[in-house]
């Protein structure tokens, strides 16, 4: 069995997700990908990732309704919730976002466009 | 009943216009102005690519069929004086990720040429293999891929969900 921690990502850019992906097994993390919320939800299930690298605005599900669901829940609620957000403005507080108001239950954020240097300075605090 | 290959999803577009163009040299004279075009009337700008044709470098740029009148007269003075076509109808077909393979872009030309579904451009991203064939063939070539390969059980939606409008702020 590998040692190391499986991050899950899930963003509708594909792209976004291939470059991510690429820079998480460069630092020696296992990664499972995912393109909406539905599909998102079905790989937390059956592989169960440390952590999940989450788009906001996707189909079907989008990352806020996901990660109240996993947050909201027993069996994932331990689960480390990274969101990525196109908000021009710093947030200040995790548990607050621009979107009216609306919080969330996220343990961070990291703006778009994405620095993934500064991505993978999130993913290992978290861990 | 041969095993199918598991791939990550397949996005359809929207319908499109298609217009290639091609400029003798580098640096281009004509495409910079169409993009600032494109730019101050907020017009979305769904794909572009690029490649080299006999030479010159083949701009391929797909708009939606919908804001295409908004660039039709535009189009007539820029592209007078160098080859281009214009494409109605299209849409685009992107399969991920490709993994970098190139035997995955020549299963499906050949999947494409075996079913006799026209392909207008190939091209590729990061994680996406994209083909443009007309509008009303995407669902066609689908089924074709579906034969070879295998989308995960609850994939996204192929068709796009969200359209992002400009808008004057």
């Amino acid at each position: 069995m590998s040692d190391k921690k499986l991050i899950l990502v899930v963003d509708d850019d594909t792209d976004l997700v291939e470059m991510i992906s690429m820079k998480l097994e460069n630092e020696n993390f296992q990664v499972a990908k995912a393109y909406d919320g539905v599909e998102a939800l079905d790989k937390i299930k059956e592989e169960k990732p440390a952590l999940v690298i989450l788009d906001v605005m996707m189909p079907r599900k989008d990352g806020y309704t996901l990660c109240d669901e996993l947050k909201n829940s027993e069996d994932f609620k331990d689960i480390v919730v990274v969101l990525l957000t196109a908000v021009a403005d710093a947030i200040s507080s995790t548990s607050y976002t621009h979107m009216g108001g609306k919080t969330t239950l996220a343990d961070d954020f990291v703006p778009k466009p994405i620095d993934l240097d500064k991505l993978m300075e999130i993913v290992k605090d978290n861990l | 009943m041969a095993d199918t290959i598991k791939i990550g999803g397949i996005k359809l577009s929207g319908e499109m216009v298609q217009v290639d163009l091609r400029e003798p040299k580098a640096p281009a004279e004509i495409l910079p102005g169409i993009l600032h075009h494109i730019s101050s009337e907020k017009i979305n700008l769904p794909h572009l690519h690029q490649g080299r044709v006999n030479g010159e470098i083949q701009t391929t740029i797909c708009f939606e069929a919908l804001e295409y009148h908004r660039l039709e007269s535009m189009l007539a003075t820029e592209l007078n004086d160098i080859w281009s076509r214009i494409l109605p109808s299209v849409g685009t077909l992107s399969l991920f990720p490709h993994g970098s393979d190139i035997g995955f872009v020549a299963t499906v030309y050949a999947i494409f040429a075996e079913e006799n579904i026209p392909i207008h451009g190939i091209s590729s991203s990061v994680s996406a293999l994209v083909v443009h064939t007309d509008y009303n063939e995407l669902d066609r070539a689908v089924l074709a891929l579906l034969k070879v390969y295998e989308l995960p059980e609850n994939h996204s939606p192929l068709y796009p969900e969200l359209r992002i409008e400009q808008v004057e702020e």
